[in-house]
């Protein structure tokens, strides 16, 4: 097990970023491989899969309709680069479908809709519920962006976006500090996928529609790239914020027992685009996977 | 765990991360760490962290007193031993190979005017950034000048500096002789630089930098800059070096590629010491250099 933590580490250097890593089979507590998979670590949008979740019990208790319609006017949603605030007119789609849209492409606009109509104490319920001593969520995404912009001194998002991508200074924000912003930690993420696996964290039928949207998931470039197997699903959820690139998901090979992986990453330079990292966390993924497969052997 | 409680009684008493990560010289991101591990370890919660700052929970103002007891006693036995074995012996410096000569021997003698005790040895060692963090976090040195970007996690950096940079050419080559060189004449020239693993990801930032240019050259190691010059003076190879570095037989050194080849470094102390003005000295030395 040693080993395979030094290899992963040596995967997190090659990259240029520090790297947090947990694995562990689905619906057990052992084997598990752990590169500070309990210390918390700023979450980004990962800390959608427990808004989905927060979400799932809203339609179990029957707060919410999940085929209710939804009006959703573009212009006034949060800002992202993906999904619905690129539209140019308002669209109406059922809560499901905004939760997939969340999930799936990790639309801001659709996860602050969600987050809004669910209040952030019922995902507080949901941490509480579930013991995640780690995590924390300070507000939807549209309170990240504040962060970000009140943190780097700029007027705009962009502005701001532009500034921190600069290679030469240091431009820190609270939103890339764990004690400050959004935050949680491989075992706790890990735990809310069990649940998920496990049909425990809701409804059995709730829980059989979100394993199913984290199995659309469209990112090919961190987790995936670890497992380019088609017959191979990778159901997770990505985070991405200046530095931070992280990835939670199950990885079920057929016939096995599914093996929950979370890697958390914080790179050195402070580029928009690093592929050398979304890779890292592919192979860091697939090491941790391959040294919990032969122990389940 | 001392260390840890350090942390927990600067918070309580700045009540905010920021200020208590200033008064210790280190920046926020090891502490919240930190005292997120003591209270994991306690199994307590100490602090209760707002939007406006930090404040006490009833455990946390409980456990301060005997917090700050510990504290003061392990200070107290710094001091102690300090005085029993006539405080810092000397002076343990490393800087990366990229620092030319020059540079090297005025950060020494900065370093050697810092100390307050008139003789104390500067002894320095030149590495790669990575084997200079490495050292750094074992304690083997006081402080070191490493490339930027860089992995510094818990350590505690300066602000980046940056010094300017030529490209070391081969005499004849076209970007040589150029009136205004760009950055297409130096197709076909492999760059000579220190080895990726010394520091991956300010390797990787300078080599996109030369992609972005349309440039893909092959690497050739060549860590300090009488490699970098051998290397050169081939023939095959460009290179780049502070504007401090000699012209050596075989090569001219051309201003271009300003932004993309600058070499940008931070001055890394060792954690828990006060080295304030060894990393003065160093930081006035460097932005005398400067771009």
């Amino acid at each position: 097990m040693t080993e395979v933590v030094d290899r992963i580490n040596d995967v997190f250097v090659d990259a240029g970023c520090q790297g947090w890593l947990r694995a562990q089979p689905i619906g057990r507590d052992a084997p598990v491989v752990d590169v500070g998979g309990t210390e918390p670590v700023v979450a980004a949008s990962v800390y959608k899969v427990i808004v989905l979740v927060a979400l799932a019990r809203a339609f179990d208790a029957g707060q919410l309709d999940p085929r209710a319609s939804v009006r959703v006017v573009p212009a006034d949603c949060t800002p992202g680069p993906t999904g619905l605030s690129l539209f140019s007119d308002p669209v109406t789609l059922s809560w499901w479908d905004l939760a997939r849209l969340m999930i799936t492409l990790s639309d801001n606009a659709a996860s602050d809709v969600i987050l809004g109509a669910l209040g952030l104490a019922a995902v507080e319920a949901v941490i509480e519920d579930l013991g995640l001593t780690c995590t924390r969520v300070v507000g939807g995404t549209a309170a990240l962006q504040r962060q970000i912009i009140h943190d780097s001194g700029a007027l705009t998002l962009p502005e701001a976006v532009g500034l921190l991508a600069s290679n030469n200074t240091i431009h820190d924000s609270a939103a890339f500090d764990p004690a400050y912003t959004t935050a949680t930690s491989g075992a706790d993420i890990i735990a809310v996928l069990n649940g998920i696996w496990a049909g425990t964290v809701a409804t059995p039928d709730t829980c059989s529609t979100m394993r199913a949207i984290l199995a659309q998931q469209i990112w090919p470039h961190r987790i995936r790239s670890g497992f380019p197997f088609a017959d191979v699903m990778v159901a997770g959820k990505t985070g991405t914020i200046g530095p931070i690139r992280n990835e939670a998901a199950v990885v079920e090979m057929p016939g096995e027992t599914p093996i929950a992986v979370a890697v958390f990453t914080r790179a050195a330079r402070s580029d928009v685009f690093l592929p050398v990292v979304d890779a890292a966390i592919g192979r860091a993924a697939h090491l941790a996977v391959t040294e919990l497969r032969a122990w389940l052997d | 765990m001392i260390r840890h409680l350090r942390y927990f009684v600067a918070v309580a008493e700045h009540r905010h991360f920021g200020k208590a990560a200033d008064s210790l010289g280190m920046t926020q991101p090891p502490i919240s760490q930190g005292l997120r591990r003591l209270e994991n370890h306690l199994g307590l919660q100490l602090v209760e962290r707002g939007p406006a700052g930090a404040t006490l929970t009833e455990a946390g103002a409980a456990l301060l007193p005997r917090a700050r007891l510990i504290v003061d006693d392990s200070t107290r036995l710094l001091s102690e031993a300090a005085q029993l074995f006539g405080g810092l012996q000397g002076v343990r410096w490393g800087a990366i190979p990229q620092l030319d000569d020059e540079i090297l021997a005025r950060c020494v003698r900065a370093l050697r005017g810092a100390s307050d005790s008139a003789e104390v040895p500067v002894a320095t060692v030149t590495k790669g950034t990575a084997a200079l963090l490495a050292d750094l976090r074992r304690g083997d040195l006081d402080i070191a000048v490493v490339a930027h970007p860089a992995v510094i996690a818990e350590l505690s950096a300066g602000p980046v500096l940056t010094l300017d940079r030529k490209v070391v050419l081969p005499i004849g080559s076209r970007a040589a002789e150029a009136k205004n060189p760009r950055a297409q004449m130096l197709r076909g020239l492999a760059l000579a630089c220190a080895p990726r693993e010394d520091n991956p990801p300010a390797h990787d930032v300078l080599l996109d930098a030369l992609r972005r240019r349309g440039l893909d050259p092959a690497v050739h190691p060549a860590s300090t800059h009488r490699e970098v010059s051998a290397a050169v003076a081939a023939g095959q190879c460009f290179g780049v070096a502070t504007t401090t570095a000699a012209v050596h037989a075989g090569t001219v050194h051309r201003r271009m590629l300003v932004e993309d080849v600058a070499l940008r470094v931070r001055i890394v102390a060792a954690p828990g010491r006060d080295l304030a003005e060894l990393i003065y000295a160093l930081d006035r030395e460097l932005l005398r250099v400067g771009p």
